[in-house]
């Protein structure tokens, strides 16, 4: 299948992953227009029901496939709907920059986030520095070794 | 010119200060609708002097009309939670004229029975919705149809104007009939706002309600990239592709149904308790009532009086009266919960009954649709500044019996000093128990209506008597009262000397020390959790928060639910609150309690765990990550999750390393076919087994 | 059970330099339970050994299958169609699994993935600890349930040494020092007093002293 996606209209354009609760960061992206934010195009939202069910393969995989950076959008500490998702997360994301780090991808590719479902704010800030920091951090390694391998 | 806002104020001591700032946000405060007059006058009910709707202390939720009730700020400034709790309590209110009735406007729509799409090949009808000019306005819709045409097992595409026209739907759903269309992909606005729609549209179509997956080109892309027309475009064909790629997986999903037991479990026979009995008895429901302690009141029976000048002891025993003889409730008194299993609309709990003089217990089955945790709170009793030591040394109801029982005691007191927010040193975390203030408030009053010669001090870190209770700290302040503030750092020192009480505070104003001569001294000590929530909160599988109380299932948004369906929470058992406040959420209680129960069938999702027992090693880990204690070992040695207590949040199955349990609708190959479908992956059906799943 | 645990990844991609496409082998007993080795660990090894291939500008195939336990043949043979066209196993089973699919398996290369750490209790999610050192003589019922082999880091019998502080031991403040541990478990059933009894040295060739060990229950085999 055609990968029309990595044809970006002007060059490099990191493609920015977020695994949101469906709770609190799903419902503050939603927000961010009705409230007149905007941030940039790059983030492609994957819903989950809880950042309790992330898994380290499912951030593994977003760089597997492409991915510039990711991020990690949950409830705040202590608001979790299902009590301590973000907690769990946090605990998963230790061995997930670990594994970052060796593999020369690097952790700070990967980020956390925490917000209220109204707070569509700190949605437009994470986006907009996970985007910003895949752009001063360039392609993930692992892209640009497969652009060299395809020509 | 900087055009920074500048703030001059005199800071705590004495120094006038001068600050730049860039914004400046003041709390102005909330007054009543301009309209709200004209409103009362219209309905013919009463305001209160500041012109916000007249309550009466033990019926807050009542007008001064019959028949019409009252939530949410109309009545008075208020915290969101608060009104939601009220707006539910109303609705109780209402439903109690209207029970006879209720229901009959809103009947149950028919569907076509369900075709099965088991065996076939996914075949994907998507819809792309320009949302009026919404989303076409940005994103180039022709080229997400045309990027879609072209992706695997995708049988037809059409764009269309609005996907929520009722019209449009009809027109969706036969379409999907016609082509034996399997699986609906929407690339329109959000899930969050209009999944419900898209899978009530596939039950139109003869489907399972959840073969549908929604790209949200509008809330998620349009909306928010409006100066990226082409990045935008790329990223709404990408929403379009992952919702493909999952949406080739869903399956159908099942739904548990259940015939509700029409009757209640309310444990606490406090104010709050024996009202949500009341309210919930009224609405045709059994109730039986249980109690811990000897006799029904909780912390009631200590209160003899409120600051707006209500009698306490009056309304406890009319309610106590209306409970006894209301033949739908039965009253347990010395009985506790020791167990309670089931799942909303079908619960069986164990209650133990102490029998008196021989230290034993009766165990007695109750089997009930829904459970109420109003087990209240306790104020604390520290060991500070000589509380139990000296018996010049009271809390503030020790204080409110000294008054009503006791009042030469005042009468010949010469000053009596108050110290505020006193919490016990093991009091893990600080927190304000918000009902201190307005008690210190209404007794000081009280003593100086007695004996207007009795010196008052309150010494406090900050007063918060808020709404309307402002009035009573003004008043006392008008009687003599003395506030004198303290820190944090410099706590008031207290001492016995020859028999007198000698209080040293230093007040942070005046830079001076006070010495205090005290003939009694009050203690606003802190309202702690009940001790028994630790081992209810493990009967019922409930969460509790930092401090200990109960925690409900949002803070703003479901003040009186759990997110366990079919148990509710009211009163102090929340946190600290005043009894008008814990009547509202008794009242709530009530309507979230008919909501469940008077359906003669409850549906659940089954967006839930699953155990698949041939991969399950018993490594315990899902029994012990599940923030509701839902898995367990069962007797073949293998997990196991009851679908009607999951609450579908995925923490074990993000954690299980045998990768045995899936959560239903995310699965990992769903998942990450999403993530897969961004590099223009897509698994192939039959193959989906080798993902990991 | 058996704990184990993985392999950094710089010297799992050593071991499986020049191979091009990998079975990856989990196995859904011990190294499950102590996450090291089951299906969940398989799929992000697997996922990190194809993107470190590809970090060196190279490719990597790789195979997914966990199987109940890795050292039983009829669960191993379970892997015998997935074999065929794989350059090498990668095993994420413990010492034993290893084997058993390399004895199995005669002609492919089997690699380890995983270090075989003892035999441990969960004294909470995420944290095993050593319980037993296998010696072969079990002297438990004379320290109280507590054994000094496998939780004295010098497995002395006779008391403790010289090192115990505070109740910990001096190679890592971490340990506890297994003589305090048997100390207090006697005290607490009152058998103090079985202490004064003298241990004999002990006899090392129950252990891996007296050579690879085998049971052999005739009135099993056929």
């Amino acid at each position: 299948m055609e990968n029309e996606a990595e044809k970006s209209p002007n060059g490099y354009e990191p493609k920015v992953v977020a695994f949101a609760c469906q709770y609190c960061a799903y419902s503050a992206a939603d927000l961010a227009g009705p409230t007149g934010l905007q941030y940039p195009a790059n983030v492609r939202l994957v819903k989950l029901p809880c950042t309790g069910k992330l898994d380290v393969l499912y951030i593994l995989d977003a760089f597997e496939n492409g991915a510039d950076a990711v991020f990690i959008a949950g409830c705040l500490d202590g608001n979790c709907h299902h009590v301590e998702g973000p907690l769990r997360a946090k605990r998963r994301l230790v061995l997930a920059n670990k594994i970052l780090n060796e593999l020369g991808i690097g952790a700070d590719r990967l980020g956390m986030y925490q917000m209220s479902g109204g707070e569509s704010i700190r949605f437009v800030e994470a986006a907009r520095e996970m985007t910003d920091r895949a752009r001063q951090l360039g392609p993930s390694p692992l892209n640009q070794r497969k652009s060299a391998a395809n020509e | 010119m900087t055009k920074d806002v500048l703030v001059r104020y005199q800071s705590e001591d004495g120094e006038i200060k001068t600050e730049a700032f860039d914004i400046v946000a003041l709390s102005t405060g909330s007054e009543p609708a301009a309209k709200a007059a004209d409103l009362a006058g219209r309905l013919g009910i009463e305001l209160n002097e500041w012109g916000f709707c007249k309550t009466e202390k033990f019926n807050p939720l009542q007008t001064t009309m019959p028949g019409i009730f009252v939530c949410g700020t109309f009545a008075g400034p208020k915290e969101i939670s608060e009104t939601l709790a009220e707006a539910a309590g109303a609705a109780a209110g209402a439903l109690q004229f209207l029970s006879p009735v209720a229901g009959s406007l809103s009947p149950a729509p028919e569907y076509p029975p369900e075709r099965s799409v088991s065996g076939e090949k996914p075949k994907v009808g998507v819809f792309v919705c320009s949302c009026g000019e919404e989303i076409s306005k940005v994103v180039d819709l022709d080229q997400v149809v045309s990027h879609a045409q072209r992706l695997p097992d995708v049988a037809y595409v059409e764009k269309v104007a609005y996907a929520c026209d009722p019209d449009t739907r009809k027109q969706i759903a036969g379409k999907m009939n016609e082509l034996g269309l399997n699986r609906l992909v929407m690339a329109a606005c959000s899930p969050r706002t209009h999944e419900s729609m898209f899978q009530e549209l596939l039950r139109q179509a003869g489907l399972n309600s959840n073969l549908v997956d929604i790209a949200n080109l509008r809330d998620q892309c349009a909306w928010v990239h409006v100066d990226e027309p082409e990045m935008a475009t790329l990223k709404g064909k990408d929403l379009t592709a992952m919702a493909v790629a999952r949406a080739r997986l869903l399956e159908p999903i099942e739904t548990y149904v259940v015939e509700p037991k029409k009757s209640v479990l309310v444990i606490g026979g406090g104010a709050t308790g024996m009202s949500s009995a009341l309210a919930i008895a009224q609405e045709g429901f059994g109730v039986t009532l249980i109690e811990r302690e000897a006799e029904l009141g909780g912390n009631l029976r200590r209160l003899y009086s409120t600051a707006e000048g209500a009698d306490p002891q009056q309304f406890l025993k009319e309610l106590i009266r209306e409970v006894e003889s209301n033949d739908r409730i039965t009253v347990m008194l010395n009985t506790e919960l020791v167990k309670s299993t089931g799942s909303a609309g079908d619960f069986r709990s164990t209650v133990a009954t102490m029998v008196a003089g021989n230290g034993g217990s009766t165990e007695t089955e109750i089997e009930h649709g829904a459970t109420v945790v109003a087990t209240g709170a306790v104020e604390s009793r520290p060991g500070k500044y000589g509380l139990g030591q000296d018996d010049k040394v009271i809390t503030q109801q020790d204080l409110e019996a000294v008054i009503a029982q006791h009042s030469e005691r005042i009468k010949s007191a010469n000053s009596i000093v108050m110290i505020q927010c006193v919490q016990p040193e093991d009091q893990a975390e600080a927190y304000c128990s918000r009902v201190c203030c307005t008690a210190a408030v209404k007794n000081a009053i009280r003593i100086k209506e007695l004996s207007p010669r009795t010196d008052v001090y309150v010494l406090y870190k900050d007063m918060m008597t808020y709404g309307f209770r402002e009035q009573y700290y003004t008043e006392a302040r008008r009687r003599g009262v003395v506030f004198v503030r303290y820190s944090d750092d410099r706590q008031p020192d207290v001492r016995l000397e020859a028999g007198k009480l000698r209080v040293v505070v230093e007040d942070p104003i005046l830079g001076e020390r006070m010495a205090l001569q005290s003939d009694l001294l009050v203690l606003s000590t802190s309202i702690r959790p009940a001790e028994t929530n630790t081992g209810l909160a493990s009967v019922l599988s409930l969460p509790l928060s930092r401090e200990g109380f109960f925690l409900e299932a949002h803070l703003k948004m479901r003040p009186t639910d759990f997110v366990a369906p079919g148990i509710f929470l009211a009163g102090m058992a929340h946190y600290p609150k005043f009894v008008d406040e814990c009547l509202s959420q008794a009242a709530g209680v009530a309507a979230g309690v008919a909501g469940l129960l008077s359906k003669d069938q409850a549906k659940f999702r089954g967006e839930v765990a699953t155990v698949d027992a041939t991969k399950c090693a018993a490594c315990l880990t899902c029994v012990r990550v599940c923030p509701f204690d839902v898995p367990f070992i069962n007797a073949e040695g293998v997990a196991e999750v009851d679908p009607k207590k999951c609450q579908g949040c995925g923490t074990c199955s993000g954690e299980c390393p045998a990768k045995a349990i899936r959560l239903f609708n995310y699965y990992d190959a769903q998942v990450l076919a999403k993530t897969k479908a961004l590099a223009g992956q897509f698994v192939k059906i039959g193959e989906v087994a080798a993902i990991g799943e | 059970m058996i704990i184990a645990e993985q392999k950094t990844l710089e010297e799992i991609k050593q071991i499986v330099a020049g191979y091009n496409k990998l079975l990856v082998v989990g196995c859904g007993t011990c190294v499950t339970v102590c996450f090291a080795g089951g299906e969940k660990e398989v799929g992000i090894l697997a996922s990190e050994l194809r993107m470190a291939r590809q970090m060196d500008g190279q490719q990597l195939e790789t195979v997914e299958r966990t199987i109940q336990r890795q050292c039983e043949w009829e669960f191993v043979d379970q892997l015998k169609d997935a074999i065929e066209d794989c350059d090498a196993i990668l095993s994420m089973g413990c010492g034993v699994g290893v084997q058993g699919l390399a004895e199995r398996f005669p002609t492919k290369v089997v690699l380890p993935a995983l270090n075989t750490k003892g035999m441990a209790l969960t004294v909470q999610e995420g944290l095993w600890a050593e319980r037993c050192a296998g010696c072969g003589n079990c002297v438990l019922d004379k320290f109280g349930g507590v054994c000094p082999i496998a939780r004295c880091s010098k497995s002395l019998q006779n008391g403790p040494c010289g090192g115990s502080v505070n109740g910990k031991c001096e190679i890592d403040p971490e340990i506890d020092c297994g003589w305090q541990l048997v100390y207090d478990r006697m005290k607490a059933i009152n058998m103090l007093d079985k202490l004064y009894e003298v241990q004999e040295i002990k006899d090392w060739s129950t252990a891996r002293d007296g050579g690879p060990r085998r049971i052999n229950r005739e009135d099993l085999r056929l």
